[in-house]
């Protein structure tokens, strides 16, 4: 086991030296503080200026917020164009570490990023106007913002000049921008043929459409085989920045099995015995994916309790809030998880675990499933106590998950600190 | 790392909890009346028919054809006559 152990270690920090890998995560730490601020803009705006949001309607401010509907517009913009712009900064700050990797000038090759992934997502409307594909934007956008942004700063380094260290020239030097012009124009004609190419196959290079498909198959709503392979697929999706569904609220909730159970319920006036126990709607959003996909709610108490780095604990800390209420762009973020082979194994292991109890509790009769629509908004901890009108067991069944996920993520916390430790150490005799 | 970044951050996790948990006995309240509501909703499933007569008409004027509907089942159907102002 401990031989095991250390091989991980090894392989890990050999991944870490990886050149590509830590261009990503340089870039990841870049976007932090945006993502932070998109999702507690968004954590306000849903849970409290949403009028049909659990607070408002619990505490009856719903009339009066309808009312005021600009406050929620602030927060909503805020939201768009910080976390809805991920992929564009993922794109700015990766050519910039890219082409500063190859002493080329990153400033004119962050620019050029920043434009041309924009670029690639413009969509072409009769009207006119400019409008962007929000999709490929936002946090399912980032393994493309990388990519672009990756591939930017390589035309850099193969068609500009590298950066000259002249310092004797007075004020502005022109050199720079013409040695980089050539570079700059390409990657942008390169880019408009892809956008156009795009928008003439209007096709989304995005596979949440995949999921969202899949699972409004009938057939397949109502097995757990399903809906444990979607939640791996979920995983997988999001571990890479392939997904936008960092809020499963619009996933598993409205398919044709909930609408079964929910008619049962009605019918027989229990929501003991409902006909698709064992569908996403049931299991992924109250129990598989408890703070978020990947169910971070469990990373973050799990690095509370257990880490020793100073920024992990903060990090957490400005995280705590938004994950309680299943916004987790900003742990996956700010940690890094994305990406990050450390986290990749507890990642998709603690919703299947998680996933894995609620089904037996289930099956067992312990548990009713999960039935009625919960309000937008609600925390995690709560979804399946409401979603079952007030079944005190289900809390049980969450505070023992939640406790499962800090067991599992505990191994791996304390293998950062380890990983961190020796890292210094390699820093210092660098140095 | 000092000690105490670790006590806040468990300080901080400890109150949120407590926070949510104080947050889930009034939105049980809620949930069991909104559940009250829908369930209310699903069992008195009626489907209204409306007739309206035309102008010159009186409120009187499907009274034969109500008394049809009525005899051909065995339970009356409810029925409500409106008659708006001029």
């Amino acid at each position: 086991m401990w031989v095991r152990r250390e091989q991980i270690i090894r392989k890990i920090i050999r991944l870490q030296q990886n050149e590509l890998y830590q261009l990503v995560q340089k870039s990841l730490n870049l976007l932090f503080p945006f993502v932070l601020i998109g999702s507690i803009s968004q954590l306000i705006q849903i849970t409290m200026l949403n009028r049909n949001s659990l607070l408002p309607t619990i505490f009856g401010f719903s009339s009066w917020l309808s009312r005021y509907r600009f406050i929620e517009i602030i927060f909503d913009h805020l939201t768009s164009l910080t976390l809805g712009i991920v992929a564009a900064l993922a794109a700015f700050s990766m050519a910039h570490y890219t082409a500063k990797r190859y002493q080329r000038d990153e400033k004119l090759a962050s620019i050029t990023g920043l434009i041309a992934y924009l670029i690639l997502t413009v969509r072409y409307t009769n009207n006119g106007e400019l409008a962007f594909g929000q999709d490929m934007l936002g946090m399912g956008g980032l393994f493309l913002g990388f990519l672009v942004g990756y591939l930017v700063g390589l035309s850099f380094k193969h068609l500009a000049n590298s950066q000259q260290q002249d310092k004797s020239s007075s004020g502005v030097t022109w050199n720079r921008a013409l040695d980089s012009l050539r570079a700059i124009i390409i990657v942008l004609v390169v880019a408009i043929c892809f956008s156009i190419l795009l928008n003439w196959l209007a096709i989304s290079v995005l596979p949440d459409q995949v999921i969202l498909r899949l699972q409004s198959l009938k057939a397949n709503q109502t097995s757990l085989l399903f809906s444990v392979a979607i939640v791996l697929l979920a995983g997988i999706m999001t571990f890479f920045g392939l997904t936008s569904m960092p809020i499963p609220a619009h996933f598993g909730r409205n398919g044709v099995a909930m609408t079964a159970n929910l008619n049962y319920a009605l019918i027989h006036h229990t929501i003991w015995g409902v006909p698709y126990p064992f569908s996403l709607g049931t299991l992924y959003e109250s129990f598989g994916a408890i703070g978020g996909t990947g169910s971070t709610l469990s990373l973050v108490i799990a690095i509370f309790l257990f880490s020793n780095q100073r920024d992990q604990q903060l990090i957490g800390r400005w995280s705590l809030l938004p994950v309680l209420f299943n916004f987790n762009s900003a742990i996956l973020v700010g940690v890094p998880v994305l990406g990050n082979g450390l986290y990749i194994i507890p990642f998709l292991l603690v919703p299947l675990v998680n996933v894995g109890i609620a089904a037996s509790a289930i099956a067992l009769h312990l548990m009713p499933a999960v039935v009625y629509q919960v309000p937008l908004g609600t925390p995690s901890l709560l979804q399946a106590l409401i979603g079952t009108n007030g079944n005190w067991v289900t809390l049980l069944v969450m505070v023992l998950n939640v406790g499962i996920g800090v067991w599992l993520y505990r191994p791996f916390v304390k293998l950062s600190n380890r990983l961190n430790t020796q890292g210094d150490g390699l820093d210092a005799t660098e140095r | 790392m000092p000690r105490n970044v670790k006590k806040w951050s468990i300080i901080f996790l400890i109150a949120s909890l407590i926070g949510i948990g104080i947050l889930a006995w009034p939105s049980i309240q809620w949930m069991h009346k909104n559940v009250t509501a829908i369930s209310k909703r699903h069992d008195s499933n009626m489907s209204p028919v409306i007739f309206i007569p035309g102008s010159s008409a009186t409120q009187n004027r499907f009274d034969g054809l109500i008394d049809k509907l009525n005899d051909r089942r065995g339970k009356r159907h409810s029925l409500l006559k409106v008659t708006g102002p001029y």
